[in-house]
């Protein structure tokens, strides 16, 4: 893979709070290329989903540089080729599974793709739910209807923040199972975010560990697996070694992490 | 979840203990206030139709001065506000006495069945009429045919009431308007409804000549101000009655001696609370002083009621106004009270 | 091809982190909206434009200076028995609500009575009010009426929104109702009871200029009757504004009591539980017996009191003038509709437009925050006399006044809808480069809607009100012309029968506006 899908560079970042200065991204260096997926993966509040808000153009970095699909996010964002799934599903409870997943189309002044619309409802499994409003679904539902509405537009460059961290165990591992299937049919540039070591491992081509805050990059990994993965994955010596070894990685950081809100 | 019936038995029974105790609570409110006080003192609730400025000041002189607790009365002034609720105040026993604003008011609140006797009048001449500019001086209804009048709603059925008692049909554009004669000096009207002791008084204060008019002076006679009670009250309390009466004519007199004392006492302490502004207060007691005295109080004593006046020209004009099957005047006029209360 | 992040242009500032365009300290924008306002008046008064009914703010100074004491007896005349008018309501209020949370049952009786009480235009209490012991106390019960209803309401949703886990815990240890009413309920419903309270301190204020209009020695509804009527302009205004900042004292008071509880006792964040509905029968029987029950204790009150015709009439006499007068009484009620759902309407329309430019004008809502803070504390009648000497007496005034009573809560609410926007959407628009205009028709508008409803039921509920009393006021329009007609000439059964008519209307509509709300909110719940 020679295109890069985004290239950060040296990348820090504080905030101003009451308490004081946070320093929540140090120096943080990250390159994905074109059509892999990378998982971040970092205790809470170590500045993953800063990285995540970085490429999306919706913080700006202090120092360091940002290369989204060989441009700026900005530009991006305004060719409509950037998708986000946010960790709170940002559904908008007034409008039906279909308007909200059509919404991007409106919202960039396109005209609807119907069809398109309704192969994503379909492909995330909502087709008999494609008229009901937000309040009907369940919590797995919504996430799935924000998956789908963040693939609307055949996005360059995916983004997922936590897209399943509300959820329950057994409703994750099965939506993890669908998203790995929805993605290998939409294939694009993506970044997930997550905290949990299962999730990164099964969906991702490479796993990052993020540090306690100010977040840096503290371990890489490659997953092995094809991006046609089954549950079968889920079982296999090598995952669940992948699993052992971040999940060590990421004790190592206790102490570090301790301060982190 | 067991027992529907139950369930579904309480708010009813809530909501009647709520019934019931609500009726309770007004069944006791609206017992007699005034019950026994045969001590030596007669406790008066007075009704006054409007807030204690000095309109009200002959009584307020009275009260200053001791001549009701000369009388054995010991006199609470109850401000007014809403005008049209006096009658029914006194009617409901809540005042003993009080002012019902005019004549046409009194015979409504007889034609409820309220049981009222007016046993004085303050105003001889009703202020209520109109005011102009300099350049229209109104002598009879026939100047008014066609003018725009700015009016409320009782001077609507005061103006009807003049052209017909003068055998006209009403003949003028009503416009409604506020308490401030401003739209006169707009051009938006050419004839103002007002009290002449009133609202005439800011303009004059600023030297702006303005023309006045009395309803009286272009043929609709009315008592206004009338010191009212009920019939119940006056036969058990007659020398109460009596002794307010002569107590308060000997304020009003010196009220009519010596305006500006009594606006003084009026802004000082009654109608302290009101923010009231001298000049005006002085202007608009000294133009009232000239309605409470005539020919015929001068001889039968302030607040007298001349049964001859009430017969003709005032039921008159009631009857102009249209209402019908006056009480005969005898029985809601008591003209004896101020003849015995002088001395 | 590198684009160097710090250069990145036009990044939405998130609200932490971003540099503020303007580096001006916080209060130079509202001290300079304030200051621009009163610049505004001052030209205005002093030019004239609006007549002498409108005087200058340096006019109300000097009324301020000359009447200082009596303006500051007279606010705590009116404080005082706002006070005790109010807690007294506030009190039965939060009973009445206690009572609908110990018995569930209860709720629906309980709530349309209160719904009917606050329909009762407190206007035509006044009169009967004057003829019975309780007349010292006009403005302490009208105080009291006005408040009831509002605390009946958010109280009653506070108890209903205690967790529900908690409840279980309670439920588990075998707590009894009472250990759960005092130890769970009471203390989840303390930050929307102490919201009541803050709700609580207009109406209240409003309740008792308005009972001032029957009566009392001293207050600022007396002062300013008393000044409508000597034209003292500048007094006037001055009363009128001594009441506002009566309110807004009250009102802090309130806030910080409801920061302090919303501190203490956290906000559950919770909806209330829907109250089980009754069946459809037993809320049409109690639909039937309220006003039956209402009926009887009135001609009961009549019978037992011995009360006079020109005091009270009974409901037979009411009932002949009803249908005798029928045709007369529903063109007024057309006219009173027209005014009170015109006003809503243009108020309606006002105070989004303002609401949606303040939203996309930063700067303009910094300019306006003291507004905004002051007018959820106006009370509204203090604008009726004003309004009254400004554009005659007349239907134009009445008008005026029910726009101004729909336009503040729908401003103020429409203000905090349009930015109670679903978590993470402003985000979602920003990735798809969402414009100004998109973000408020795709976003902020859709998203205000609930509020606004709210703010349409608790106008649609006080529009007839408003109506009647200023109409009361100005004898003009609908039905509180014929209530006012029908007083001067003393005919009682006419004047209650118009306003029968006025309950009825206002019941109907703060019920439809209710059902409305209901209807569209299921939509709009996340």
């Amino acid at each position: 893979m020679t295109d890069i899908g985004i290239e950060l560079d040296g990348i820090s970042k504080s905030f101003v709070s009451g308490a004081g200065t946070v320093r929540a991204l140090d120096d943080f260096t990250l390159s994905v290329a074109e059509g892999e997926f990378v998982a971040i993966l970092g205790p809470s509040g170590c500045g993953k989903s800063t990285v995540l808000r970085i490429v999306a153009g919706l913080d700006s970095a202090d120092r360091g540089s940002v290369t989204v699909a060989g441009s700026s996010p900005q530009t991006l964002i305004a060719e409509g080729a950037l998708g986000v799934a946010f960790q709170d599903n940002a559904l908008l409870p007034w409008l039906s599974v279909r308007a909200n997943v059509a919404l991007p189309y409106k919202l960039t002044g396109r005209p609807v793709d119907q069809a398109r619309v309704d192969e994503l409802v379909a492909l995330v499994g909502l087709a008999d739910f494609a008229g009901a409003r937000p309040s009907q679904l369940s919590g797995g539902m919504r996430q799935r209807v924000s998956i789908a509405r963040s693939l609307a537009l055949a996005p360059r460059v995916l983004l997922l923040d936590e897209p399943f961290g509300a959820l329950d165990a057994v409703t994750r591992h099965r939506l993890n199972v669908e998203l790995a299937r929805i993605l290998a049919a939409e294939a694009s540039t993506t970044l997930l975010v997550t905290h949990s070591v299962e999730e990164a491992v099964f969906l991702a081509d490479r796993v990052v560990v993020m540090t306690g805050r100010p977040g840096r990059v503290k371990l890489t990994v490659d997953v092995p697996f094809g991006r046609d993965r089954t549950k079968a994955v889920l079982g296999q010596p090598e995952f669940l070694r992948l699993v052992a070894q971040l999940t060590a990685a990421l004790d190592d950081d206790d102490t570090e992490t301790g301060t982190a809100a | 979840m067991t027992n529907r019936t139950a369930r579904t038995r309480t708010p009813i029974a809530a909501v009647a203990i709520a019934a019931v105790s609500l009726l309770a609570l007004s069944a006791c409110s609206s017992g007699d206030a005034g019950g026994g006080a045969a001590s030596d003192t007669t406790p008066i609730s007075f009704q006054l139709d409007w807030v204690k400025d000095s309109e009200f000041g002959g009584f307020f002189e009275a009260d200053e001065k001791g001549y009701f607790a000369d009388e054995g009365l010991d006199v609470e002034f109850l401000d007014g506000g809403d005008v049209s609720s006096t009658a029914a105040v006194i009617a409901g026993g809540a005042a003993q006495i009080g002012i019902v604003s005019n004549l046409s008011r009194l015979i409504d609140a007889i034609d409820t069945g309220a049981d009222l006797v007016a046993v004085g009048a303050l105003y001889q001449t009703s202020p209520a009429g109109l005011m102009t500019l300099p350049d229209l001086d109104v002598t009879s209804v026939d100047d008014l045919k066609g003018l725009r009048i700015g009016t409320d709603e009782s001077g609507t059925a005061d103006i009807d009431t003049l052209f017909r008692v003068n055998g006209e049909e009403p003949d003028y554009e009503d416009v409604r308007v506020g308490y401030d004669a401003a739209p006169l000096f707009d051009d938006q009207i050419d004839a103002y409804y007002a009290y002449v002791t009133n609202q005439p008084i800011p303009y004059e204060l600023q030297g702006i000549d303005v023309n006045t008019v009395t309803f009286a002076d272009l043929g609709f006679e009315s008592y206004a101000g009338l010191i009212v009670t009920t019939r119940e009250f006056l036969d058990s309390n007659r020398d109460a009655v009596e002794g307010f009466v002569r107590a308060a004519s000997k304020g009003w007199s010196e009220t009519i001696d010596d305006p500006s004392a009594t606006a003084e006492l009026t802004i000082g302490s009654y109608g302290a609370d009101l923010g009231l502004d001298e000049d005006s207060e002085v202007a608009s007691l000294t133009a009232i002083t000239e309605l409470v005295q005539s020919d015929y109080t001068k001889s039968n004593g302030l607040f007298a009621m001349d049964p001859e006046r009430i017969a003709g020209p005032m039921y008159d004009a009631l009857t102009a106004s249209g209402r019908e099957d006056l009480p005969d005047p005898a029985d809601i006029f008591d003209t004896t009270i101020v003849a015995d209360a002088q001395d | 091809m590198t684009v160097s992040a710090t250069a990145a242009p036009r990044t939405r500032p998130a609200a932490e982190n971003g540099a503020r365009p303007l580096r001006l300290p916080r209060a130079v924008l509202p001290v300079a909206g304030v200051l621009a306002l009163v610049l505004i008046w001052q030209v205005i008064g002093v030019s004239g434009v609006l007549g002498r009914a409108v005087p200058p703010p340096t006019a109300v100074l000097d009324a301020f200076v000359d009447k200082g004491d009596i303006l500051l007896r007279a606010a705590l005349a009116t404080g005082g028995r706002a006070l005790v008018g109010g807690l007294i309501g506030y009190l039965l209020g939060a009973m009445v609500a206690s009572v609908t949370a110990w018995f569930p049952r209860s709720t629906t009786p309980l709530v349309r009575v209160t719904v009917l009480i606050n329909a009762i235009p407190i206007v035509a209490l006044g009169p009967v009010l004057m003829s019975v012991p309780a007349r010292p106390f006009i403005p302490e019960v009208f105080a009291a009426l006005s408040v009831l209803f509002a605390t009946v309401l958010t109280v009653g949703d506070g108890l209903r929104s205690a967790s529900k886990s908690p409840a279980d815990v309670f439920r588990v240890f075998g707590a009894s109702r009472t250990a759960r009413f005092f130890r769970l309920e009471l203390p989840s419903a303390l930050p929307m009871a102490a919201d009541a309270a803050r709700l609580a301190v207009p109406a209240a204020i409003l309740g008792a200029i308005l009972g001032e209009w029957f009566g009392a020695d001293r207050g600022l509804g007396v002062l300013m009757v008393s000044a409508m009527r000597n034209i003292q302009y500048g007094f006037l205004w001055a009363a009128a504004v001594v009441a506002v900042l009566v309110s807004v004292v009250f009102y802090l008071v309130g806030t910080v009591l409801e920061r302090a509880a919303s501190r203490r006792f956290g906000r559950s964040g919770e909806a209330a539980v829907d109250v089980a509905p009754l069946a459809k029968s037993a809320s049409a029987l109690i639909g039937v017996l309220i006003p039956v029950l209402l009926i009887v204790g009135w001609q009961a009150w009549i019978w037992i009191g011995d009360v006079p015709q020109i005091v009270a009439p009974g409901p037979l006499g009411v009932a002949e003038s009803l249908a005798a007068d029928a045709p007369e009484l529903l063109a007024a009620a057309g006219l009173t509709t027209l005014s009170a759902f015109g006003g809503l309407l243009a108020g309606a329309v006002v105070g989004l437009a303002l609401a949606i430019l303040v939203t996309l004008l930063p700067w303009l809502n910094a300019m306006l925050s003291p507004l905004a803070l002051i007018i959820p504390t106006v009370p509204i009648v203090v604008f009726i006399p004003i309004l009254g000497s400004l554009l005659g007496y007349g239907v134009a005034t009445v008008f005026a006044s029910c726009v101004l009573m729909a336009f503040f809560p729908i401003y103020v609410l429409a203000c905090s809808g349009l930015r109670a926007r679903p978590a993470g959407s402003d985000d979602l628009f920003t990735i798809y480069g969402t414009g100004r205009l998109r973000r408020l028709t795709r976003l902020a508008l859709p998203a205000a809607v609930p509020a606004l409803l709210i703010a349409v039921r608790l106008a649609a509920a006080n529009a007839f009100l408003i109506a009647i009393s200023a109409e009361w006021l100005m004898g003009q329009g609908g039905l509180g012309r014929v209530f006012s007609e029908r007083r001067v000439i003393l005919d009682t059964n006419g004047s209650w029968a118009a306003v029968v008519v006025a309950i009825v209307l206002s019941v109907l509509a703060y019920v439809g506006a209710a059902a409305l709300e209901r209807k569209v909110v299921t939509r709009w719940r996340s």
